[in-house]
């Protein structure tokens, strides 16, 4: 019978649906608020996880990941989707059941020569398997042949338009680091989401492997195996088992890995799942075992239930106008099921109502999306024929858990109470207010994480200038491959206005970086240590990067002793810590200066003199479970110019700058970019995490003001005749506004509290992450707090005044 | 055994409200039996148990002790499903607040019955219809029931109990929020249901309403008091 009932039930439904248009207007803003968050969430999750699934052969490429494994510590800094130099040749040589592999090595930026003029372009060297492997299509040239040659090269299509325009790009000479090479092909766009549009492969000019080992020639075994660089990937052959290969990668590092001081785990991820597996990398899904992709989908998810809690709370509310008329229609003859099935009706159509507005909110910032964060919804999503399945049971699923707590207790209406004429007793206040609660608490604990994530990145960023409005300028291209030495900058730049100090570092900061170190206080390898970031640095690095000295002194390049290239000569090497890693051994800062510690090289411990601590000054963004800095003065391994520039004379500097290094580098293109910009460009897998988390708490809070601002409208309609009461006997504006505040902030405070727990642990665990990082302190947790009541307050608070200023005539006649 | 024509038979009927801290005997030990076919009044003060009573009688509250006999079906112990079942084809139910439904129309509002009954959409039309002529409100068929007068809405009502052909009609002060003109109409509309073989029981505070039933059950503190025959009483009124 309730089947026959169906067309009964949605002509009742879309009518009672038109019945209360404020209430429904707040549920179906709030329910596909809900869904795009949910939606929004599941479409990053795919994005990470379908990397080049349209490529021919997507399922059976792989990319092989690497963990370094200290032997004596067991400290590793995880599972990272990318290898040592090695791992291609002897993956090719001994697994028959793999049809190709290849190697890919990211380099820097290069300035690349054309046709007279010179231009900065992202490298990738690659072997002769790669377009085996990644069958890309050609827009130019033979995808057989194209990396046959030596000296090949194959453009992205955006750079052959830039370099060439349109006229065809197949067989121009450009000229690289002085090496000639020769365009064999131009690379069309690969299908979205792809691991060539971000880094480490995104590319601008994939060359062959030859004219790599002359540019950048890879470090020989065993120190190949301390550089996680590059990447390798492995084509299946057809009809084979991966199986067998795990196998063979279970027992790889044992069989080719010989280090003193450590080994080296080898697995697999499918070519999809490649970036996820860089994100995963840097939050330590390997100890966490939480992956970047399930906590997406995990917040949105929770930005779904609060979605529907809130509808659930407004339909409850609303049902309490209903119960009479259930009661009827119980007494008519409708049963209990009836009337839960007729309320799920009311529910669909909610969820139909609100799956068309989500979809137009999403058509809506599909472009401004793609935009900022490079997520193509359209190829995520609505191509892909599993986005409909998920998305309308998903949808369902929240109109029934919307809908079930009303429906239920609408079906238990009193036919009694309905026959007696009088008012049902609604019996919800409580379970409302726990549904507001859990809204905000969600609400909440996802504001506490944004500001925590926001607090950090703005600390970290503050870490990428020198401060003192100056600014620091970075040459990306090495020392070593230009025909001028520090010194010589150091000397064209001497008493230039607006210059005020050049140094250099091993490693471009803010780049991705693998390294650790293990610290020790004593020649016992096996005993306490802490980990470690090494960086080797030229004189002057730490007035150049503004980093201010706690205890100790300066590196002194006329102390020979200091320079590390010269150690062995006469004792240890100086080495300069910052206060974090002083912390992490057990030292104040003047209790660390003039302490021996050791790291291990090639298994011997290694003695350095901590000559100096400095205040934490990053120059990275995650520490790969390193607790501090060491720094050694090395002047020769200390590859990128940094200089110092006077904040009064920023654009000037910078112009000298660009003049010093056009006349030592004549001809020749060297990059180089403030510090800042790198910083945002390598913020961004953090900012995405940001933008994420911050997209999907806004949502939360959105719902949950929503839904707030409906249970208090209603509670104002029931509690009128009492504002009434109380205004007879006394009671001012003021007196009524402050009960109905008190009354709207009980469930925001219950909830911001209850999310403080949560919210204080996942805290903890993101900015563990870091090397360096803000303390959490309770600021996040206040501000939280204060938001929330804000914003609940100017969203409602105006009713409030409103009903309390009404005459009391006025409000009793609502009764 | 229950004679053939005893269509009601209650025995030693209790029904006791309780709250925290005090416990109301609405109706004790109560028992009587109607037959098929008549038209009761059930009358006392105020709080005398007579809803109580109605609602019992109309399957939608439950008693706490004794039995109640339907047709020869003992009611008091059905589960629900079937409760409903039997009430939905048996029992018509109208109030003194109408209880129509603000969101439906006439037509709907008295169709309803016969939807929760399974009736097909052709044969509800022609009985909805049927209904409505019956109470000559065929015209008002797409008004919503604050388009009507009270009057009017309890026609509505009125329409909507007899639309299923219900063997028992419940009337709970069917007139007690009507002008005196129409509820002399819903009195005559009773009458005519009655003589046409419809049983009736009328809660009501009108005397002269209650005069005009076949029989007047007279409560007092959830007990029956003496019957009287409605002539006796028509001569107090």
């Amino acid at each position: 019978m309730t089947t026959s009932l169906l067309p009964d039930y949605l002509r009742w439904a879309s009518r009672g649906l038109r019945a209360n248009p404020f209430t429904n207007i707040v549920n179906l803003l709030a329910l596909s608020l809900g869904m795009a968050g949910f939606v929004l969430a599941a479409a990053a999750a795919l994005f990470l996880r379908g990397t080049d699934t349209t490529l021919p052969n997507a399922s059976r490429i792989y990319a092989v990941t690497q963990q370094p494994l200290d032997k004596t510590s067991g400290f590793s800094i995880g599972v990272i989707p990318m290898t040592s130099d090695p791992v291609a040749a002897y993956l090719a040589a001994e697994a028959p059941e793999i049809e190709a592999v290849t190697r890919i090595r990211p380099t820097f930026d290069r300035g690349v020569m054309v046709e007279g003029g010179a231009h900065f372009l992202q490298c990738l060297f690659v072997d002769r398997s790669f377009l085996k492997v990644f069958r890309l299509t050609l827009k130019e040239g033979e995808a057989g042949r194209a990396l046959e040659r030596p000296r090949s090269a194959l453009l992205s299509a955006a750079a052959a338009r830039r370099l060439f325009g349109d006229r065809p790009a197949l067989g121009r000479t450009l000229t690289i680091g002085g090496q000639d090479v020769t365009v064999t092909g131009v690379v069309a766009p690969p299908a979205p989401p792809s691991i060539f549009d971000f880094p480490p492969h995104r590319f601008d000019i994939l060359l062959s492997d030859d004219v790599g080992l002359l540019l950048s020639p890879p470090l020989p075994e065993p120190n190949a195996w301390g550089s996680i660089g590059g990447s390798t990937f492995f084509l299946l052959g057809a009809g084979q088992s991966v199986t067998s290969i795990d196998a063979r990668l279970a027992t790889f590092g044992d069989r080719h890995v010989h280090l003193p001081s450590g080994t080296m785990q080898f697995g697999r991820l499918p070519l999809g799942q490649f970036l996820e597996g860089l994100l995963n990398s840097q939050i330590r899904t390997d100890r966490t075992g939480l992956s970047m992709s399930a906590l997406l989908v995990a917040m949105g998810g929770l930005v779904l239930v609060v979605a529907s809690l809130n509808y659930a709370n407004l339909a409850a509310a609303q049902a309490l106008s209903r119960l009479r008329e259930s009661g009827m229609r119980i007494v008519l003859g409708a049963t209990r099921t009836g009337i839960i099935t007729q309320h799920l009706v009311e529910s669909g159509l909610m969820a139909g109502a609100s799956l068309a507005i989500t979809l137009i909110l999403l058509a809506l910032a599909a472009v401004p999306l793609y935009r900022w964060t490079g997520l193509d919804l359209s190829s995520l999503l609505l191509l892909r024929p599993g986005f409909w399945e998920a998305l309308i049971p998903g949808a369902l699923a929240a109109a029934v858990i919307g809908g079930l707590y009303p429906a239920f207790q609408l079906s238990g209406a009193q036919a009694v109470a309905a026959a007696r004429g009088g008012r049902t007793r609604p019996g919800l206040s409580r379970v409302t207010f726990l549904f507001v609660c859990i809204q905000f608490l969600a609400a909440s604990f996802l504001l506490i994480l944004v500001t925590v994530m926001v607090r950090q990145m703005t600390s970290l960023r503050d870490f990428a200038s020198p401060g003192e409005g100056d600014g620091l300028v970075v040459v990306n291209t090495p020392l070593d491959g230009l025909p001028f030495t520090l010194a010589d900058l150091r000397a064209v730049l001497h008493g230039e206005t607006g210059v005020l100090s050049v140094s250099a570092i091993d490693v471009e900061p803010w780049s991705e970086d693998t390294r650790s170190s293990s610290l020790f206080p004593t020649p016992d390898l096996s005993g306490a240590h802490a980990n470690s970031f090494p960086c080797s640095v030229a004189e002057d690095f730490f007035g150049t990067i503004g980093a201010r000295f706690l205890a100790g002194r300066d590196f002194a390049a006329e102390r020979g002793g200091d320079v590390t290239d010269n150690a062995g000569d006469g004792g240890p090497a100086a080495a300069v810590i910052d206060r974090s890693l002083a912390e992490a051994m057990g030292w104040t800062p003047t209790e660390a200066v003039g302490r021996i510690v050791y790291r291990k090289v090639q298994g011997v411990p290694t003695p350095s003199r901590i000559v100096g601590v400095i205040e934490d000054r990053p120059q990275n963004f995650l520490g790969m479970g390193s607790q501090g800095y060491v720094y050694s003065l090395s002047p020769k391994a200390a590859n990128h110019a940094l200089v110092r520039l006077g904040g009064a004379g920023g654009g000037p500097a910078l112009a000298t700058v660009d003049r010093a290094l056009s006349r030592l580098a004549p001809g020749i293109p060297v990059q180089r970019h403030l510090s800042l910009d790198m910083f945002a460009a390598g913020a961004g897998p953090l900012d995405f995490a940001l933008s994420s988390f911050a997209v999907l708490a806004g949502a939360a809070i959105g719902i949950s003001i929503l839904g707030l601002s409906g249970m208090m409208l209603h509670t104002i309609g029931r509690r009128t005749q009492e504002i009434g009461i109380r205004k007879i006997l006394g009671a001012g504006s003021g007196h009524i506004v402050g009960l109905l505040l008190w009354d709207l902030s009980r469930p925001v405070l219950i909830a911001s509290v209850l999310s403080w727990p949560p919210a204080y642990l996942a805290g903890q665990a993101y900015l563990r992450l870091f090397t360096q990082h803000s303390d959490l302190g309770g600021g996040p947790f206040l501000l939280s707090l204060a938001f929330m009541l804000l914003v609940a307050w100017v969203a409602i608070g105006w009713r409030f005044l409103a009903v309390a200023r009404l005459n009391t005539a006025e409000i009793l006649r609502y009764e | 055994m229950m004679k053939a024509d005893v269509m009601i038979e209650l025995s030693h009927i209790e029904k006791t409200y309780r709250t925290e801290d005090l416990e109301t005997k609405a109706l004790a030990d109560l028992s009587f039996s109607i037959g098929a076919g008549e038209f009761v009044a059930i009358m006392g003060p105020s709080g005398c148990g007579k809803s109580t009573l109605l609602n019992i009688l109309g399957m939608i509250d439950r008693p706490d002790g004794g039995h109640y006999i339907f047709a020869g079906q003992e009611v008091g112990a059905l589960p629900e499903r079937r409760l409903v079942e039997f009430r939905k084809r048996n029992i018509g139910f109208i109030f003194q607040s109408f209880n129509l439904i603000g969101d439906l129309s006439v037509e709907e509002n008295v169709e309803l019955p016969l939807l929760y009954q399974g009736v097909k959409r052709s044969e509800r039309r022609i009985r909805v219809r049927e209904a409505l002529e019956l109470v000559g409100l065929e015209g008002r068929a797409r008004h919503r029931p604050a388009q009507l007068s009270g009057g009017q809405q309890q026609r509505v009502a009125v329409a909507r109990a007899v639309v299923g052909e219900p063997r028992l009609i419940l009337a709970d002060e069917p007139t007690g929020n009507l002008d005196s003109r129409n509820g002399e109409d819903v009195m005559e509309m009773l009458e005519t249901l009655n003589e046409h073989g419809t049983t009736i029981i009328m809660v009501t505070h009108s005397p002269a309403h209650g005069a005009r039933a076949g029989r007047i059950v007279n409560l007092l503190d959830g007990r029956i008091v003496p019957e009287f025959a409605a002539e006796s009483l028509s001569g107090l009124s």
